[in-house]
């Protein structure tokens, strides 16, 4: 239990030092990919990948009490995105590139990597159906009853 | 096609989701002690800190050159942070700072004890680092101002 750390990074004005856990190499790998940006020094590097953690911790407390508030236990991204439009500096720069939220929570199970943004493929509308469907055992759908209810 | 190429740069340059996981985890058993995240919010909480680090970055590129320097420096994220109204983050980050300076000189003075044969050639970088000014380890020395 790492307790008496976490309760100091808490309170909001903390001057409490923290140890990023984020990766600094990769921070500064997504920091090169903007073409004007030149020339970092190590400590501005350090910050930056600091900031990001704080920043990544702030959203997810912030995210987590909109879950709280809905009486829900998992973290959904229509939290996210409610803490990010109650938070204006946020708001500014993230609203327009949060992805939306999917109306159909389980309709990207195993390809999740594959589309960081939902925003190419569009499930098709219900009551669609594709040929194949046929020949699959239709999992979303309601099994066919046959004769022997059991319930 | 475009999904195939779009995985192999988003992996370079994403978060690793484990680390992102874990931070985001540890802020959630405060408010709760069983509460989780759906796979889609996590992505998106990795996808947040990635695009905020391009904000505040390009900020405090911004600011960099304004004051005609090469090299972004620990103000211009400070500046940048202020600028872009996150400076409640100021606090812990000056504390960091400090820290990482601290032990960036005391790492490199116990590397230069371990290795007889760097010990000269460091010993010669660190004093003339240290001779520059507030720098202590600054890989991109370009413009010596020394500025504070």
């Amino acid at each position: 239990m790492a307790e008496e750390e976490n309760t100091s990074m808490a309170e909001e004005e903390s001057t409490e030092a923290i140890r990023p856990e984020l990766p600094i190499g990769r921070v500064k790998k997504i920091m090169k990919l903007d073409n004007d940006i030149n020339k970092v020094n190590s400590e501005a590097l350090f910050l930056v990948t600091c900031s990001a953690e704080l920043f990544l911790r702030f959203l997810a407390e912030k995210s987590a009490e909109i879950t709280t508030e809905r009486k829900r236990k998992i973290v959904k991204l229509e939290h996210i995105r409610i803490a990010v439009k109650k938070h204006q500096p946020t708001s500014d720069f993230l609203l327009d590139s949060l992805p939306m939220p999917s109306s159909q929570p389980s309709d990207r199970p195993a390809t999740d990597q594959k589309h960081p943004r939902p925003v190419s493929e569009k499930p098709v509308p219900a009551g669609t159906r594709r040929i194949d469907h046929f020949f699959h055992k239709p999992a979303n759908e309601a099994p066919i009853l046959i004769d022997n209810d059991e319930s | 096609m475009e999904s195939e190429n779009q995985k192999v740069i988003s992996e370079a340059e994403e978060l690793p989701r484990t680390i992102v996981r874990r931070v985001v985890k540890e802020k959630l058993s405060h408010d709760g002690d069983d509460m989780s995240v759906h796979k889609d919010a996590l992505l998106a909480f990795s996808e947040s800190a990635r695009i905020f680090i391009h904000y505040l970055s390009a900020t405090a590129n911004d600011i960099c050159k304004e004051s005609k320097r090469q090299t972004i420096n620990a103000d211009d994220v400070l500046t940048a942070l202020q600028e872009i109204e996150f400076s409640h983050f100021l606090g812990p980050l000056k504390a960091s700072l400090h820290e990482f300076r601290q032990k960036n000189a005391g790492k490199k003075a116990g590397a230069a004890k371990e290795k007889e044969e760097k010990k000269k050639r460091k010993l010669e970088e660190l004093s003339h680092d240290n001779g520059g000014g507030e720098r202590v380890e600054n890989e991109d020395n370009q413009d010596g101002t020394g500025h504070a």
